[in-house]
């Protein structure tokens, strides 16, 4: 078969990237909706319920389930920004890998310093 | 009415101009805006721009008038003009070669790389490879592009990454090989299509559809191949 066609490339990433941005996004959704729920059914939460309340192990694997989700879905949105702005060889390149450097760096940040927020407390 | 033209002629001029003409309007009948151009050429024959079957079969004519990509030749003047203005500009993102006249080699090399043609391994029936009525049914909306490039040179996508995204004209024609019943090559055919950019470049924007003088639906294409790279993985 494969001498009939052109050069192939068998790279899968884009494809992981698509429903690794997708999954993610649910689990965003579901947090998001979730925690609505559980403040509009206790409008009246005082300081000993809300701690207990992310205190408990199920509050506690879905924040960092969705700290880390959020993480991922923002790498791959802004890999995909960077590539798209920022493009060609030589001096574009290393703006393009500072560009990423900065934003991985940021993400990580902002994911250890959420998960020491979300596990600190305990 | 006034008509404000893209000029420029890379080996002579350092900047693209726009160049304006009167033109007056029949009152009696419709004209396509080809036919302006037309009748501008003989004011000026120096303006440049392609055009070959004038019924918006062969796609030669794709230009951006007013902001919108179309073919000249199937697009009437009082459904683009704009207070009384008419603004043609060449196809965006492409090198221009002189005024109207685009290079289209980037976009037919987008095209090739899909590998447009029916690859099929299995020994030639004596006649023809039969297909049923709802086989060749699933064909339809795909196979009429006639590549004049008005949906690729809309799509920012496309414009960004020229070289690296296929662009929705070239992926319709993908999807178009990926439906055929008779086509044996399905999954090398996926296999090429799984990298960051080839297909998943489509932010699903769908300025390509906007743009098919052909009525053609780019973007529900790319999506059927999404879901074959999904359900093939």
């Amino acid at each position: 078969m494969d001498r009939y066609m052109s050069e192939s490339r068998s790279s899968k990433r884009g494809l992981i990237d698509f429903i690794v941005q997708r999954l993610t996004a649910v689990i965003i959704g579901i947090y998001v909706i979730h925690l609505t729920v559980i403040f509009a059914l206790n409008g009246d939460m005082d300081y000993i319920a809300w701690r207990s309340y992310f205190t408990s192990g199920y509050s506690l694997l879905l924040s960092s389930l969705t700290v880390l989700a959020i993480a991922i879905h923002s790498w791959i949105g802004m890999w995909t920004v960077g590539t798209d702005y920022i493009r060609g060889q030589g001096v574009a390149k290393g703006l393009r890998l500072a560009y990423q450097l900065v934003i991985g760096a940021a993400l990580l940040v902002f994911l250890v310093w959420s998960l020491s927020l979300i596990w600190g407390h305990l | 009415m006034k008509v404000s033209v893209y000029r420029f002629v890379p080996e002579q001029d350092d900047v693209p101009r726009m160049q304006d003409y009167e033109f007056e309007l029949p009152q009696d009948r419709e004209l396509m805006v080809l036919d302006v151009l037309e009748d501008l050429r003989l004011q000026d024959p120096t303006i440049a721009y392609r055009r070959s079957c004038r019924e918006g079969v062969c796609g030669s004519d794709g230009m951006n008038m007013n902001g919108r990509n179309g073919l000249a030749c199937k697009t009437t003047v009082s459904s683009i003009v704009s207070r009384n203005s008419l603004t043609l500009r060449p196809l965006p993102g492409l090198p221009v070669i002189r005024d109207l006249v685009v290079d289209m080699s980037q976009f037919y090399a987008q095209y090739e790389k899909i590998d447009p043609f029916l690859i099929n391994d299995e020994e030639p029936p004596e006649r023809e490879r039969i297909q049923s009525v709802e086989e060749r049914e699933k064909l339809d909306g795909l196979y009429e592009c006639i590549l004049c490039a008005c949906c690729s040179t809309s799509c920012p996508s496309y414009w960004w990454n020229p070289d690296k995204f296929i662009g929705p004209a070239g992926l319709l024609q993908a999807y178009r090989f990926l439906a055929d019943s008779r086509d044996t090559a399905t999954s090398e055919r996926l296999d090429k299509l799984g990298d960051p950019y080839s297909v998943f470049r489509c932010r699903t924007i769908m300025n390509c559809v906007d743009a098919c003088p052909k009525d053609l639906n780019p973007t529900k294409a790319i999506g059927k191949i999404r879901t074959m790279l999904i359900e093939g993985s």
